[in-house]
């Protein structure tokens, strides 16, 4: 990996650990998140390989935990959901005419039936997850405003740096 | 760009969500009833025409359940961000405390007595 590639991953990871707790902040009681950090993870998914993507997801959900305090059940959650949008979006990225919006409407989905599936194998009691259709609408109406600004950020790079995407049509 | 591939995942996405949520909304009904689980297990049911208060051990400490004209709250609890608690009183949703393992659900009739 050469220097700006390095240096834009590591300002990437930063920004999207803000991110994450800047939403704790500004919403703390709120049950849905919309996923202000999935805007920087969608760039990643394009500028970086898979294997990068997934360090990149593992240690924006672990380093957002470390620094809000709070190791418990919601970290084993978050990364549930993280992990199975992720994989989605590694294959998904690989479907030629799927661009950032039909992306990240997938990871969205994905991330809120990972979660879902964590509190099922913890708890073993479906009435919990009754909620889980309703955050999906939701998560899919915000998913196509993170691309949006995803697709802002990933333009002003290309535009002024000397990064690629790994797909073309993808922005 | 938005692609019509996009529009297609996006279509079908949003089609499978409308449906879980039509599903929800059509199984809201007028309760009667609110039985506790606390992690799958049935500690209560409760009829809700009787005003009283519950306890029940949640998994972060005690979760106090109150009734009140025929609606149900959760009026104390431990969790980080008191999101069951702030629900307030309900009668139609179910109302889950997820830090604690507490499910509270509506039931419009009281199956186990109908059973007998």
């Amino acid at each position: 990996m050469n220097t700006q590639r390095l240096v834009l991953a590591s300002v990437l990871l930063a920004t999207a650990t803000v991110l994450s707790l800047a939403e704790q902040w500004i919403w703390p009681g709120l049950l849905i998140k919309v996923g202000l950090a999935n805007i920087v993870s969608m760039m990643v998914l394009c500028l970086y390989d898979g294997k990068s993507f997934l360090s990149f997801q593992l240690s924006r959900v672990l380093l957002s935990f470390l620094l809000s305090g709070g190791f418990g059940l919601s970290l084993w959650i978050s990364l549930g959901g993280t992990l199975l949008s992720s994989v989605v979006l590694l294959l998904a990225f690989r479907v030629e005419g799927l661009s950032l919006y039909g992306l990240s409407a997938l990871g969205a989905f994905f991330h809120v039936i990972g979660q879902a599936s964590v509190v099922l194998m913890i708890y073993q009691q479906i009435g919990l997850i009754a909620w889980v259709p309703i955050f999906e609408v939701i998560s899919l109406i915000s998913s196509i405003i993170m691309a949006t600004l995803a697709r802002r950020g990933l333009l002003w790079i290309l535009t002024n740096t000397s990064m690629v995407c790994r797909r073309s049509n993808v922005v | 760009m938005w692609s019509k591939l996009d529009s297609m995942v996006m279509a079908i996405l949003l089609g499978l969500s409308v449906l879980g949520t039509w599903w929800l909304v059509g199984s809201i009904h007028e309760a009667r009833y609110a039985k506790v689980y606390v992690q799958n297990k049935l500690v209560y049911t409760i009829d809700l025409s009787k005003d009283a208060q519950y306890k029940v051990k949640g998994l972060l400490g005690p979760v106090i359940l109150s009734v009140k004209q025929g609606k149900v709250a959760v009026s104390k609890e431990t969790s980080q961000r008191h999101l069951c608690s702030s629900q307030g009183y309900v009668n139609q949703v179910p109302i889950v405390c997820l830090p604690n393992g507490v499910l509270v659900d509506m039931q419009a009739q009281n199956v186990d007595t109908l059973i007998q």
